[in-house]
């Protein structure tokens, strides 16, 4: 049954979130095992995980977590404190849990290690509990249906003849002229259901005629399920009292089917007895038990599930429609109408266009909570590691973040704390006391918006960065010349190329700062850029600086040899017309501009893409000046166009050799512009000069 | 290459001119014909490769198929078109002078290519057809591709073990 | 039907073929199940569900079936069911 799959699919999703939440969830209580609210969360998550587990045969898993279940249980009523060592076991119990879904998923044989010690621990602590005995809550359900059971005495209601009897004396007071009361006793035999009949059915058929019907079940035969099954009747009589107009041949005519011996019916003569009008006792649904029903359910989140491909046609589509929106708002030809109820049209558009866009990214948009969540974890088990103790400062959670974005930011952001703890604080608490320091370190963990981008950034109030170790190590490993003038940052920035390390043991946390280079490339791939910042004896703060989303991109329009070209906005630090003074030519190293104390070379796009051009002079022109990794450029163009956010489009295969270009966006006019990579512009200059 | 399997197999084939010369391509790859259109010049590529064009959002790269193959230039005319080729999902389009007719071609009736005698690299030609007077070279776009980088070996034999070339 | 936690809710309205696939379903996990719900809005509709339903309770006696726990059922359809839950 291929409905029996995806069903199963999406229990391994739901389990999957259930088993996320549970990790973080476990280690919050831990922080604080008076929150009973989150003890109940807890509890709530594994009994799902349990159920689920086990209908969908995952027994191991299934088996665990129902005795895990059954500690919690006991937590959460008795509110008993949980003592430390059990709140270990709390924490060790979810990672078996991780990795028993593991081991059902992948259909490994073996379970994990610690799974039979963890489990006779829990056992154990059961066992212990269970000396003290404690009701295990009650479910509100049972507790009105026991109420319920009381007050119909149903363990006195006997099935026998006598409730037949009082029957008959019920239906005969109902009874008025023309109307006939019968008694039919159905004993069908086993096959009957294989033959097609039911008793229902049969009673349905006399309802349709009757004026009242009432029934008696002998179930008194039905075995157990050892000997039971559902295809042979185990029911070996049903009694019916039938109050009906029918004649009795009607009657008899609606078991035509059925053999001799499987029913009969009598008609029961009216009998002129002086007999109390009974109430019929009806049990009515009681409405009570609606309300309690719904209400021990909890009230879900409204939440929908959403096929990311779907989201990202949505947002394709989306960006097509901005596109197309631009292209009628930029159109010459409909601006030359200049009337003013078209303008106001297309105003009204352009801002509908806008809202749009804005709310279908915001679904691709999530908090960082989680993945600030996971973190926690992380800084935990590094600081046991390592044996540094430390307070982690979280803040800016609710910073929302693409959700495409998120898994490309774990590694990364591991890595950097890690880097942090064993490399950025000092080695012992020793060495904190003697520069005046708590002897907790402590990490921060921020992000937030800025202009346009989101800043994720990982401070540590550690030994900073020795800038002049940084110099002397990047010159031995050749990766500078020595004869640079690099910024603070650039300097921090070195210690983050591939082959780089301060490190003078092998940390097996963070590798020979290893991880650094690797995490400078993914943050790239996401178009982002890490900057450095530290101060010696003081600390270091890591910022990743990543793009709000991946698909859209705030650029500057540019026109340079008849062609548009697209600066990314982030990378802009001023954009000028250069006065003739100001710019030099040096022999062999090309033009550059003095700003503000700073050389700045000049870089022609004409020069690198070689477009055959009229050439002209940097103050005829404008210059771009951006801030790429290897320090400030100015780019120069023909003239500014714009400034707009587009939406970036592959160039395709046979393109994607193109460093300098990162990609194509389509432009109002139907035109494309090419997006530029400024970091790539730069080693066109040192080429001359001989720099590698 | 072809093996000489005489099979009597109608396919079919679009052609078009370069020039004075006629060329085929199964009609199994192309996904569509345009005219002329803005090509945006992207640097630092090939000098065949004329730029980009914008495909209804999606942005196509465009060859210059004379430059490609080492003809001369020519001007634009107005039956300039560009035929956009899908191999694998990569699309490139192929700036051609003149579009044709899509033909139905005989395979019993192909013949080995030339090895002499044409512009074009001979690689990229897999076989020779007769369309009353005229001669029409097919052109052998998976070798194209792969020649280009944008299709690799292994996908080129996977392709082929699918159609059963 | 639906499995929450420990709480299997079912429509009572199944088929004889349901049934049959409800009741292996149930066999092999039984231990697991601590109620059988009856989902609102169903009534019965053939009476191997109630034979079903009661072998269960015979076989599990903690097994909390509120619907046979009534003993009783109405509907327009059939009038009123009565039945005993022998303990």
């Amino acid at each position: 049954m291929t409905k029996q799959e995806q069903v199963k699919a999406i229990f391994i999703e739901e389990a999957g979130e259930i088993i996320e939440k549970l990790d973080v969830d476990i280690l919050r209580f831990e922080e604080n095992s008076a929150d009973f609210d989150l003890l109940n969360e807890i509890f709530r998550g594994v009994h799902t995980l349990k159920g689920n587990a086990n209908a969908f045969g995952f027994t191991r898993l299934g088996e665990f977590v129902h005795h895990f279940e059954d500690v919690l249980d006991h937590y959460r009523s008795t509110k008993e404190d949980v003592e430390e060592h059990h709140l270990e076991l709390f924490v060790g119990s979810v990672d078996i849990i991780k990795e028993v879904m593991i081991c059902e998923l992948d259909a490994l044989p073996d379970l994990p290690a610690d799974y039979a010690g963890c489990l006779e621990k829990i056992k154990h602590l059961i066992a212990s509990k269970k000396n003290k005995p404690v009701e295990p809550s009650i479910e509100v359900n049972s507790q009105v249906f026991n109420d319920l059971a009381t007050e119909f005495a149903f363990c006195d209601f006997q099935l026998d003849d006598t409730a037949i009897e009082r029957s008959i004396e019920i239906h005969q007071a109902m009874r008025t002229e023309g109307l006939n009361l019968y008694q039919i006793e159905l004993t069908l035999d086993v096959d009957c259901y294989k033959r097609g009949f039911d008793h229902l059915l049969f009673l349905k058929l006399l309802a349709e005629n009757a004026t009242a019907l009432e029934s008696f079940f002998e179930l008194d035969n039905v075995p157990s399920l050892d000997t039971f099954t559902s295809d042979e009747n185990a029911i070996t009589r049903v009694s019916a009292i039938l109050l009906s107009a029918q004649t009795p041949n009607d009657v008899a005519e609606n078991f035509e089917y059925l053999s001799e011996h499987e029913y009969s019916i009598v008609l029961i003569d009216p009998i002129v007895v002086a007999v109390e009008k009974v109430k019929a006792v009806v049990v009515e649904k009681s409405p009570d038990i609606e309300a309690i029903k719904t209400s021990t359910a909890n009230a879900p989140k409204s939440t929908i599930r959403i096929d990311t491909f779907k989201l990202d046609e949505l947002f394709d589509s989306v960006g097509e429609l901005v596109i197309a929106q631009n292209f009628i708002a930029q159109n010459e030809k409909i601006r030359a109408i200049e009337d003013e109820s078209i303008s106001r049209a297309i105003e009204t558009l352009s801002k509908i266009t806008k809202r749009i866009q804005d709310r279908v990214m915001s679904l691709r948009m999530v908090a960082i909570r989680d993945t600030f969540d996971k973190m926690k974890r992380v800084v935990r088990d590094t600081s046991k590691k390592t044996g540094k103790e430390l307070h982690l400062n979280v803040q800016g959670e609710e910073t929302e973040i693409d959700k495409t974005m998120i898994d490309s930011l774990s590694d990364p952001l591991i890595h950097i704390i890690r880097n942090a703890i064993d490399h950025g604080l000092e080695a012992d608490a020793a060495e904190r006391l003697s520069v005046g320091k708590k002897v907790e370190g402590m990490i921060t963990l921020r992000a937030y918006h800025k202009s346009g981008s989101i800043v994720i950034s990982v401070s540590d109030d550690g030994r900073g960065i020795n800038k002049e170790k940084v110099l002397k190590k990047a010159i031995e490993r050749g990766i500078i010349a020595g004869d640079e003038h690099l910024t603070d940052s650039q300097i921090f920035a070195l210690i983050m190329q591939p082959g780089f390390s301060t490190a003078d043991a092998i940390s097996d946390l963070s590798g020979r700062g290893v991880g650094l280079d690797v995490v400078k490339t993914s943050i790239e791939k996401l178009r982002g850029k890490i900057e450095i910042e530290s101060k010696e004896g003081v600390g270091t703060t890591f910022s990743m600086v990543l793009p709000l989303t991946l698909a859209i991109i705030d650029g500057m329009l540019v026109q340079a040899a008849g062609e548009i070209y697209i600066i990314p906005t982030l990378s802009v630090v001023e954009s000028f017309r250069p006065e003739r003074e100001i710019v030099h030519a040096l022999k062999e190293k090309g033009e550059f501009v003095s700003l503000r104390g700073q050389h700045i070379p000049v870089i022609r796009l004409s020069d690198i893409f070689e477009l055959p051009t009229k050439r002209i002079e940097p103050w005829e022109g404008i210059l771009v000046c951006v801030e790429t990794e290897a320090g400030r450029i100015a780019i120069m163009v023909d003239e500014l166009v714009g400034r707009q956010q587009v939406v970036i489009k592959p160039l395709g295969k046979a393109l994607a050799k193109l460093k300098e270009i990162t990609g194509g966006a389509i432009l109002g006019s139907g035109d494309i512009a090419l997006i530029l990579n400024v970091d790539e512009l730069r080693p066109l200059i040192e080429a001359p000069h001989g720099g590698n | 290459m072809e093996s000489n399997i005489v099979q009597s197999r109608k396919e079919r084939y679009l052609t078009f001119f370069l020039g004075e010369e006629q060329y085929g391509i199964s009609i199994d790859r192309i996904k569509e014909i345009i005219a002329m259109m803005k090509v945006t010049q992207v640097p630092k590529t090939p000098h065949y490769m004329r730029g980009v064009i914008n495909l209804r959002g999606s942005i196509i790269p465009v060859v210059d198929t004379r430059l490609r193959f080492g003809m001369e230039p020519q001007e634009e005319t107005m039956h300039t078109a560009i035929i956009i080729v899908e191999v694998e999902k990569v699309n490139i389009g192929f700036i051609v002078d003149r579009v044709e007719e899509v033909a139905s071609i005989d395979t019993a009736r192909l013949s080995e290519p030339p090895k002499f005698g044409s512009h074009i690299d001979t690689d990229f030609i897999c076989a020779m057809a007769q369309i009353e007077e005229n001669v029409v070279m097919i052109l052998d776009v998976l070798k194209l591709f792969e020649a280009d980088e944008l299709v690799s070996l292994e996908q080129i034999q996977q392709i082929q073990m699918r159609e059963g070339e | 039907m639906q499995f929450d936690g420990d709480v299997l809710t079912i429509g009572l309205d199944m088929s004889m073929e349901e049934i049959r696939e409800f009741e292996a379903f149930v066999r092999p996990r039984l231990e697991y199940i601590e109620t059988i719900e009856a989902e609102d809005g169903t009534q019965l509709r053939n009476s191997a569900l109630l034979a079903l339903l009661m072998s269960l309770k015979r076989t599990k006696k903690e097994l909390k079936i509120p619907f046979i726990e009534r003993g009783e059922a109405v509907s327009a359809a059939y009038g009123t069911l009565h039945w005993m839950c022998h303990d």
